[in-house]
């Protein structure tokens, strides 16, 4: 397969009916920061391995967690800019939702109007969005996980993975019992797994971010409050230590 | 190779569209495989399902989606690019209703899809979308009489009526199957059983020990017009009897 004819634009197949465009928007994706998201029973929990760029950064800069209505939150992995785009439209949705029909938009409505607006993308003269979203919601419909990635492509999850370390990342999380993990739980397994994967050669700096949707908060999508963050990250480096070395 | 490969304006010196056969590549990508029939009274489509990833959560995987109360659709080819032609087809019904004050039929659908994707092909800047529709339902002659109604709908835009027919990674082999087995005006459990045995000889020697989790089956009737999706207990039935039959 000749990948380097036939992908110019979005709007080409190759002879294989593939369209190498969203192939390679994809791997815009995974070639940022890991960003793991979980289903509990009581809410969800995403994550993210925010890589610095330098140690002048301000920490807590240039958030990859981002907030799209009270319920609904993500965390953007790839291209940050892209994705922040992504955000701004799904909070358009979100509030145009509420707006409408008087009820806050459920995360697969939610998931749906994204992708079918980041498909969009993906069928013309325009390059595809460098962005994936892992999308956690907590509305009537229970806790929902959503992967909404460059091709449109949306899928629930009940743990997901992407970025550098996401075939790493999924292999732990399928040891997971998603139908009996709590938030709290899910907090030091994320932090862990983050730490596990964490490729210390290439990229020594990084930042964790976590965030929850759960029963306990009052069903809001927030920041892990600090005490308990800093407690899972101790876990997740008390891990890495004792990473098996390859 | 030249820029007919390329522009799915421009004709190849023989007179062809590069282009346009290669969308007909992705029906075949996800490797599943759809079968539509009609019967004396009822048409039926029976779909594999597989689920890709572990972490995913099974029921948010489905081919088969309503596009009216009793008019459905079983897709074929890139996700992303069905879900777009499975919205935009509940929009074309939900328009029909508004403005003419009833529900349009299965063959007047099947042809504005198809003038739809039509245009893809003609005109510059898009891509066909890599999505295969069997589209099925009952028509209603002027006798009142419920006739049952299966179009396929390819990424070129052709629409052809069938009795009973397949898209998918192994359409021609199943069609061979149907050639061989299916009789018109079979029974409603006969023809269930034909759809899921076609289906089942077709598939490799991996994949053809189907159980109702590998098989999503939805059928309408004359007596119940509406889209119906059989449980994984009846499925379970059928594959069993298709055991003792043989």
């Amino acid at each position: 397969m000749a990948s380097s004819d036939h992908d110019m634009d979005a709007n080409v197949y190759s002879p294989d009916g593939m369209v190498f465009q969203i192939d390679y928007a994809c791997k815009a994706v995974d070639s940022a920061g890991t960003a793991i998201g979980v289903c509990c029973k009581d809410g969800v929990v995403v994550g993210v391995e925010k890589l610095l760029q330098s140690r002048l950064l301000e920490p807590g800069s240039n958030t990859r967690v981002q907030l799209i209505d009270r319920h609904v939150g993500c965390v953007v992995g790839g291209m940050l800019p892209d994705g922040r785009h992504l955000v701004a439209k799904a909070r358009e949705e979100a509030d145009s939702f509420r707006r409408s029909y008087g009820i806050p938009v459920s995360g697969d409505i939610l998931s749906k109007r994204l992708c079918s607006y980041i498909h969009f993308f993906t069928i013309s003269w325009y390059r595809p969005f460098g962005a994936g979203l892992v999308m956690a919601s907590y509305g009537d419909d229970g806790p929902q996980l959503y992967l909404a990635d460059p091709s449109g492509q949306r899928y629930s999850f009940n743990g997901c993975a992407i970025g550098k370390a996401k075939t790493l990342a999924k292999t732990e999380l399928e040891k997971i019992d998603f139908k009996t993990i709590t938030c709290k739980e899910a907090v030091n397994e994320i932090a862990k797994l983050l730490y596990l994967v964490h490729d210390d050669q290439k990229d020594k700096l990084f930042e964790m971010e976590l965030a929850w949707i759960t029963d306990e908060n009052g069903r809001r999508f927030e920041r892990v409050p600090e005490a308990v963050a800093n407690a899972a990250i101790e876990e997740g480096k008390k891990a890495a230590k004792n990473k098996p070395k390859e | 190779m030249s820029r007919s490969s390329y522009d799915i304006s421009v004709f190849s010196p023989e007179g062809r569209l590069y282009q346009v056969e290669y969308s007909f590549k992705t029906l075949a990508h996800e490797a599943l495989t759809n079968v539509g029939l009609t019967g004396e009274g009822c048409a039926v489509v029976v779909c594999q399902k597989k689920v890709p990833d572990k972490l995913l959560k099974e029921d948010s995987i489905t081919h088969v989606f309503k596009a009216a109360k009793d008019i459905g659709m079983a897709m074929s080819g890139r996700v992303p690019d069905c879900a777009s032609v499975v919205d935009d087809t509940r929009h074309e019904t939900m328009e029909f209703a508004h403005d003419f004050g009833y529900d349009c039929d299965v063959a007047w659908l099947a042809k504005r899809m198809g003038e739809k994707a039509q245009i893809s092909t003609q005109r510059a800047g898009l891509r066909p979308l890599g999505a295969g529709t069997i589209l099925f339902g009952m028509e209603m002659l002027d006798s009142g009489e419920q006739v049952p109604r299966i179009f396929t709908i390819d990424p070129a835009g052709l629409v052809i009526a069938y009795k009973a027919t397949s898209m998918g990674q192994k359409d021609n082999e199943v069609k061979l199957n149907l050639e061989k087995q299916y009789k018109p005006n079979m029974s409603l459990d006969d023809t269930i059983m034909t759809g899921i045995q076609c289906l089942q000889k077709s598939l490799g020697s991996s994949e053809s020990n189907l159980t109702a989790a590998d098989l999503e089956v939805a059928v309408v009737t004359a007596d119940n017009t509406k889209v119906r999706f059989l449980d994984a207990t009846s499925v379970e039935e059928y594959i069993t009897k298709i055991v003792e039959r043989d």
